[in-house]
């Protein structure tokens, strides 16, 4: 059992000062930044389940002009993509160009609610500096669902919303 | 048959008309029972926090549910709230902070009506008031409604021919009766089922609060279930002996079950506005029941059999009618309480729609008792024929009657009018188009019939046709009474269209609406609007 000991009244205030923290967690990218065109890994953070139901499957769909995406396998985990036509091709860089890759990856298997996981990938993130990708994710629980696909409107941002899609922000390449 | 059609066309022609123009006419169900005061009232600003509310009717309820909002859109957890005949008591926690609340009430009238409302109140902050009473009572429960008093008028007119040997095809109304019995409970049950599905706190669209436990625990709760026993038991013992003399015994134990669950019943005094509708009921099931049996026997037994079962229902015949029309006029009274409501109120014109139909019906009657009857035991040539288009004619002008008066039932009778005069005037609309920043369009309509709001929602994909969506939701947010965040399901009508109803839209003022539809499972389409109300 890895049960962390913690005394009483401490335990109790680490409680109350997380507990709003637990209630609002997304699911996130580890980091929000990457630079544009770089090679990049995409760490999804899963903090929780639906609501206190496990988590059977994580499905992510890759945005427009990314490419070459490489899904980490994880022990415990299916794992499956879809492949298909790229909504508008991309240079390969080489002089020509790229009209098929992943689209959607799937990770199935089963993630307590009390527990918390990773799921990874490596992506060649197109060359748009400024630009901000967001990563629409669909977290399938035993009992309900959390789609994380809300896309903010202008003047608005993703703390606006309940279930906002994570977002990666792509800089400027120095 | 052309000649059936015929001599059935030009009577019926005239009442078709007359009911159609009638439903035309008919503004949205008022429910029978109102909210006529309550504890905060609606609007108030309070200096303290209240300890409960109360809602007092204009009769007495049955109360379903209580749900109190707070700005966020938060439902407060609240202990059950507690209902004596025509008040309504909800506690409230201890302390509620100052802030804007809304409260959410769902209830049952005596004669089994959902009506659902909602009040607003301000704990040191202004509120707009506004909301009040609503009744939803759609096409389904009016179609239920025909099918059960069809039904029941089958069971006991069959039973009753089954008896009337002479002449009469015994086995052909056995089946009558084997088939409308279990017809009439079914109706019954999907009545109640429905009417818990209104009042199902989760606004579940209709097929699939039906397939909640809930609802069907909520339908058993609801008021009526010695009338619903009554059905039941009467079905089922109409149903296991329809050739026996016990068989009309059930066949009327289902029609008197039947006149008692409706609004009828319910009016003061209500001994004899009971007595009144089970002696209705019971007199319609002779005459009007009785004659697909009639019918049956013209077309197959012999001219002498068909005479003498015609000869032997001419016999009881003024007696049936005298019954129906004493009790018809005992009841219309009770309802209408001045000749005037017989014009100036929809329901007075559906009752007059539905005398015009009865009055045809007699002059039909009278025909075929003193002359095609006569005619027929001559055997004179074609008498067959023009009986048989005549009860025909009868026949469809009855199930006209019974249209009507499943109509009725969700017209509100003058009697528990006078309060909802003072109501606020229904019907707003308002529609807004929006395009949305991919490309995609909604037309959004907003209407308000008193307290009872109903948004459409048409979405076009950006090619022009309708774009197909998953699921969808309406966000509401009133920012004058600080409500924010109430989500609540749309229910899809056709590929593109959505729709929601309910009583929060009841609050004048600017309403913020999101319509949110999952497109595919990772899109949503978002279309925001702000519609003003008056």
């Amino acid at each position: 059992m890895s049960v962390i000991r913690i005394g009483g009244a401490p335990a109790l205030a680490l409680l109350i000062a997380c507990a709003p923290a637990v209630v609002h967690a997304h699911v996130t990218l580890e980091s929000r930044e990457a630079p544009a065109g770089s090679y990049h890994k995409v760490v999804l953070r899963v903090p929780h389940g639906c609501k206190g139901s496990p988590t059977l499957k994580v499905r992510v769909r890759v945005p427009d002009g990314v490419t070459g995406v490489k899904a980490q396998p994880k022990p415990g985990w299916e794992l499956a993509t879809v492949k298909g036509k790229l909504a508008k091709p991309v240079d390969d860089g080489h002089g020509g160009q790229i009209t098929e890759g992943v689209n959607e990856v799937t990770w199935s298997g089963r993630l307590l609610d009390e527990h918390y996981d990773e799921f990874v990938m490596r992506v060649k993130l197109p060359d748009a500096p400024d630009a901000v990708l967001h990563w629409p994710v669909v977290q399938e629980c035993e009992v309900g669902v959390h789609r994380w696909i809300e896309i903010p409107a202008p003047g608005k941002s993703a703390d606006d919303y309940p279930e906002p899609a994570p977002a990666l922000r792509l800089k400027a390449r120095n | 048959m052309p000649s059936l059609l015929g001599l059935a066309w030009a009577p019926l022609r005239g009442a078709v008309l007359v009911l159609v123009a009638m439903c035309a006419a008919c503004p949205p169900a008022w429910a029978h029972a109102s909210l006529v005061a309550s504890e905060p009232a609606d609007g108030a600003r309070l200096e303290t926090a209240p300890e409960a509310v109360v809602l007092v009717f204009n009769e007495p309820v049955t109360v379903v549910g209580v749900q109190v909002v707070d700005a966020a859109g938060t439902i407060l957890d609240l202990p059950a709230p507690t209902a004596a005949a025509e008040r309504v008591t909800q506690g409230l926690p201890r302390a509620l902070p100052p802030g804007r609340y809304l409260v959410a009430w769902r209830v049952v009238s005596a004669d089994g009506h959902p009506i659902l409302g909602a009040i607003a109140f301000g704990i040191g902050a202004d509120v707009a008031a506004g909301t009040m009473v609503e009744a939803r009572h759609g096409a389904l429960a009016i179609v239920l409604r025909a099918l059960l008093f069809a039904a029941a008028l089958a069971t006991l007119g069959g039973a009753w021919t089954a008896r009337l040997r002479a002449g009469g095809d015994e086995t052909w109304s056995c089946r009558l009766v084997r088939g409308a019995a279990p017809l009439a409970v079914a109706a019954l049950v999907l009545l109640r089922l429905t009417a818990a599905a209104e009042l199902s706190p989760q606004a579940l669209p209709w097929p699939e609060a039906i397939g909640t436990i809930d609802t069907w625990r909520l339908a058993l709760d609801l008021p009526g279930q010695p009338a619903a026993i009554m059905v039941m038991a009467g079905a089922a013992l109409a149903a296991a002996m329809p050739g026996g003399a016990l068989a009309i015994g059930g066949a009327a134990l289902l029609v008197a079950g039947v006149a008692l669950t409706g609004h009828q019943a319910t009016a003061e005094p209500r001994p004899l506005a009971a007595a009144a509708a089970v002696a209705h009921g019971l007199a319609a099931a002779l005459w009007v029941g009785a004659l697909p049996g009639l019918l049956r026997a013209i077309a197959a037994a012999g001219t002498s059999d068909a005479a003498a079962l015609l000869r032997q229902f001419s016999r009881r015949a003024p007696a049936i009618v005298a019954v129906l029309l004493l009790a018809g006029l005992a009841l219309a009274w009770l309802q209408l309480r001045s000749f005037e409501a017989l014009a100036s109120t929809p329901y007075g014109r559906i009752l007059m729609a539905k005398l015009a139909a009865v009055a045809l019906m007699l002059a039909l009657g009278a025909l075929n008792r003193w002359r095609l009857t006569a005619e027929l035991a001559a055997g004179r040539s074609g008498a067959r024929t023009r009986l048989r288009a005549s009860i025909g004619a009868e026949l469809l002008l009855a199930a006209l009657a019974v249209a009507a008066t499943a109509l009725l039932g969700s017209a509100v009778p003058p009697r528990s009018r006078a309060s909802l005069e003072a109501l606020p005037a229904p019907a707003s609309a308002a529609v807004a188009r929006e395009v949305a920043a991919d490309g995609r369009t909604a037309l959004i309509e907003v209407q308000r019939h008193g307290a009872h709001g109903q948004v459409l929602v048409d979405a076009i994909d950006r090619d022009g046709g309708p774009l197909g969506a998953q699921q969808g939701w309406l966000v509401l947010a009133h920012p004058a009474s600080g409500v924010a965040g109430l989500r609540r399901p749309l229910a899809p009508q056709s590929l593109g269209s959505w729709a929601w109803h309910g009583p929060e839209l009841g609050v004048a003022g600017l309403w913020h609406l999101q319509v949110e539809l999952l497109v595919s499972d990772f899109e949503k389409a978002v279309f925001s609007v702000d519609v003003r109300l008056p």
